[in-house]
């Protein structure tokens, strides 16, 4: 950032006349890091790197002897597996598949939570709750689609039938939790930026062990017709 | 001993036949204590003056054209001048190297993705992409392939190491609020990537053509079906028909040995141009 | 004034650059979107829409009987028969016939149909589809995978 103090005084030998031209927001050049001791790359990265695929190496070769990649019989699209199960990392997507219509749990789930990643870092201090927040409810709400629909569906069945297919319900709670979020993120409440920086981290791990608890769930506790069951059952 | 260093002569064969002439080893093999003496042949000295030679040799210097760098300086140009060490900077921050910084992480997943290709090149030797070659090489592939398994085994498993360390950098860039200013377009470019590891782990399930393959991918594509108005069209095209088969195994296969490699290389060479680009975020 | 004639012509000749090189990149994109329609394959070599699946007496009565290659199940009813889809409307699974009471289970999400094909539990969206049925040449029953028919529609012999 260009401030007056950066303006120097112009010599009296020096013909040329100096001036300001303007401020300019942004960060100066990075010099914060030449104060820093520097080492070379080469070698203390390199061996570092070296060492670390090796490790990598090593242990992947050791993994593969022990344990064989799962492999089952033949393609047969006339019989389902009972239960059929995603990839693990697809895990949490399935079970969220149980509790609310493909369109949520397969299309609207993923892209927000896909787009609310990618701008994240364009959310700062306070607002950064807004994106953590939202990334939790995106998980948290379709769990519930079946309580909202029964809801509606007791009011009014033929327009509960008719939004169904489109989980308009889910969609509409997650934008008002989205408004939510930002009339909290300016509240008096988050005025401390440290305090809403905890909180959005916090929001943020809660999400994560979310995503995880769901993949545990569908990796062991889902038997066939995708019914609860217990690991040791 | 002493003779090794005081020898004039500077041939490598030479200086075998001197070595093993001066132990007499052809002589005394038949007598006791022969063996050895025959390890002389391999003594300490004996093989540092060897690699001098070889060190000295004319093919050596045309490859390796520059002596070991020792000053910092001479370490600085080496990591300019090589195209292969040209991806880092020439010095780095005591505060980067330190492990508790990266944890690794990154460096893994580029590794991890190195070892996918070298290992799913080598399957492509015997893989066959049709509904009815597919499982068979497979079952070769686990039983009658030399290696075979142990291959199959490494690419299914730096597969899942990979979305886990992916996601895992992704952590620890989060909690270090390493994204900031002005990282977020990397931050952007790593959601993408992780994106692509995703899409690469799906269209590999397919490819062995097993039950596990075929429902995964029936349930997925028909999630994809669910998109209102061009859902359907979306589904066909991925699948190239209405039903998992023949058409879709082909394109899950070219998406996933060159397609999406391809382009996951391309964003990886940027992410890693823009690490260095954007500089320190002043974050954590 | 000669020098603000140039002036005019360089802006003239600035202006009609830009147009061209704007054709030039509509014109590219359109020709890429367009050719985006080689991926959408035109012929299907799959199994045929329309086959026969047995004669009328040899399945079993008050059962659903599955043809996995076609996923359907024939269900027979004294002398008439429907075939239902075995495609569970959810997400695609080949659904199973019950064990115990009429109807149809889905393995993936545990869906539940009615032994006509209604859904009554579970996430399905919809009814299983029920397929046209018609006699061959040789007094065979023959389906129709491309027509289906209003749920609990039934082809008598």
């Amino acid at each position: 950032m260009a401030t007056e103090d950066s303006v120097q005084p112009v010599a009296e030998t020096d013909p040329k006349e100096y001036g300001l031209l303007g401020f300019v927001q942004g960060r100066p050049p990075a010099v914060a890091d030449q104060e820093e001791e520097r080492v070379s790359v080469y070698p203390h990265l390199i061996s570092r790197e070296f060492l670390a695929f090796g490790v990598m190496f090593m242990t992947l070769l050791v993994v593969s002897t022990l344990f064989d990649a799962p492999l089952e019989e033949l393609a047969n699209p006339g019989k389902t597996p009972n239960p059929a199960k995603a990839p693990w990392y697809f895990l949490s997507l399935q079970e969220l598949l149980h509790y609310s219509p493909p369109f949520i749990a397969g299309f609207v789930v993923p892209s927000v939570l896909v787009l609310t990643v990618c701008t994240l870092p364009f959310f700062r201090g306070r607002l950064l709750v807004v994106p953590t927040g939202l990334l939790l409810a995106t998980i948290i709400v379709p769990m519930f689609d079946g309580l909202i629909w029964n809801v509606i569906h007791s009011i009014a069945p033929g327009f509960a039938d008719a939004i169904r297919v489109y989980g308009l319900p889910t969609i509409a709670l997650l934008i008002l939790t989205a408004v939510g979020l930002f009339k909290w993120a300016l509240s008096s409440s988050m005025d401390d930026p440290k305090r809403a920086e905890r909180i959005s981290t916090r929001l943020f791990i809660v999400f994560v062990l979310f995503l995880l608890a769901l993949v545990l769930i569908g990796e062991y506790f889902r038997g066939p017709e995708w019914k609860w069951v217990w690991p040791w059952q | 001993m002493s003779t090794d260093q005081a020898a004039p002569e500077r041939g490598v064969w030479r200086r075998l036949f001197q070595a093993i002439r001066k132990t007499g080893a052809y002589q005394s093999l038949g007598q006791a204590g022969g063996p050895a003496r025959l390890s002389r042949v391999f003594s300490g000295s004996f093989c540092r003056a060897l690699a001098a030679d070889v060190s000295r040799s004319v093919p050596w210097k045309a490859v390796f054209n520059r002596p070991l760098p020792q000053t910092p300086k001479e370490q600085s140009e080496i990591a300019i001048s090589s195209f292969w060490l040209h991806i880092h900077p020439a010095t780095i921050t005591r505060r980067s190297l330190k492990f508790s910084t990266t944890y690794g992480l990154g460096g893994l997943c580029a590794g991890l993705f190195m070892m996918l290709v070298g290992t799913g090149v080598l399957l492509m030797f015997y893989y066959v992409p049709a509904t009815d070659h597919a499982y068979k090489d497979m079952v070769d592939l686990q039983h009658v392939v030399s290696l075979g398994r142990l291959l199959r085994n490494m690419h299914r498993w730096s597969a899942h190491g990979l979305v886990v360390f992916v996601s895992l950098h992704m952590f620890r860039v989060f909690m270090q609020k390493a994204f900031k200013a002005p990282r977020q377009l990397n931050w952007v470019v790593g959601v993408i990537l992780l994106v692509f590891t995703m899409m690469l782990s799906f269209t590999g399930y397919l490819l062995p053509w097993d039950q596990l393959a075929l429902w995964a991918v029936t349930v997925g594509t028909n999630m994809a079906g669910a998109i209102p108005i061009v859902g359907e069209k979306f589904r066909f095209v991925l699948l190239g028909g209405p039903t998992v088969d023949q058409a879709t195994l082909i394109r899950f296969y070219v998406l996933h040995v060159v397609v999406l490699p391809l382009v996951m290389f391309i964003f990886m060479v940027y992410h890693f141009w823009r690490v260095r680009k954007d500089g320190f975020s002043g974050g954590a | 004034m000669p020098e603000f004639n140039v002036v005019e012509e360089e802006k003239k000749s600035r202006r009609f650059f830009m147009a061209g090189l704007f054709a030039f990149f509509t014109s590219f994109g359109l020709i890429v979107i367009g050719a985006l329609r080689y991926i959408v394959p035109n012929v299907q070599y799959g199994k045929a829409e329309r086959f026969k699946v047995g004669m009328p007496q040899d399945f079993p009565d008050k059962q659903a009987t599955y043809i996995a290659d076609q996923q359907i199940f024939i269900v027979r009813e004294g002398d008439s028969y429907t075939a239902i889809s075995a495609t569970c409307t959810h997400l695609g699974c080949a659904v199973r016939a019950n064990n115990a009471a009429p109807g149809f289970f889905c393995p993936c999400h545990g869906s539940r149909y009615e032994a006509d094909g209604k859904n009554e539990a579970g996430p399905a969206p919809r009814p299983l589809d029920t397929f046209e049925v018609s006699l061959g040449h040789q007094g065979e029953l023959v389906v129709d995978k491309r027509t289906t028919v209003p749920r609990g529609s039934r082809f008598k012999v």
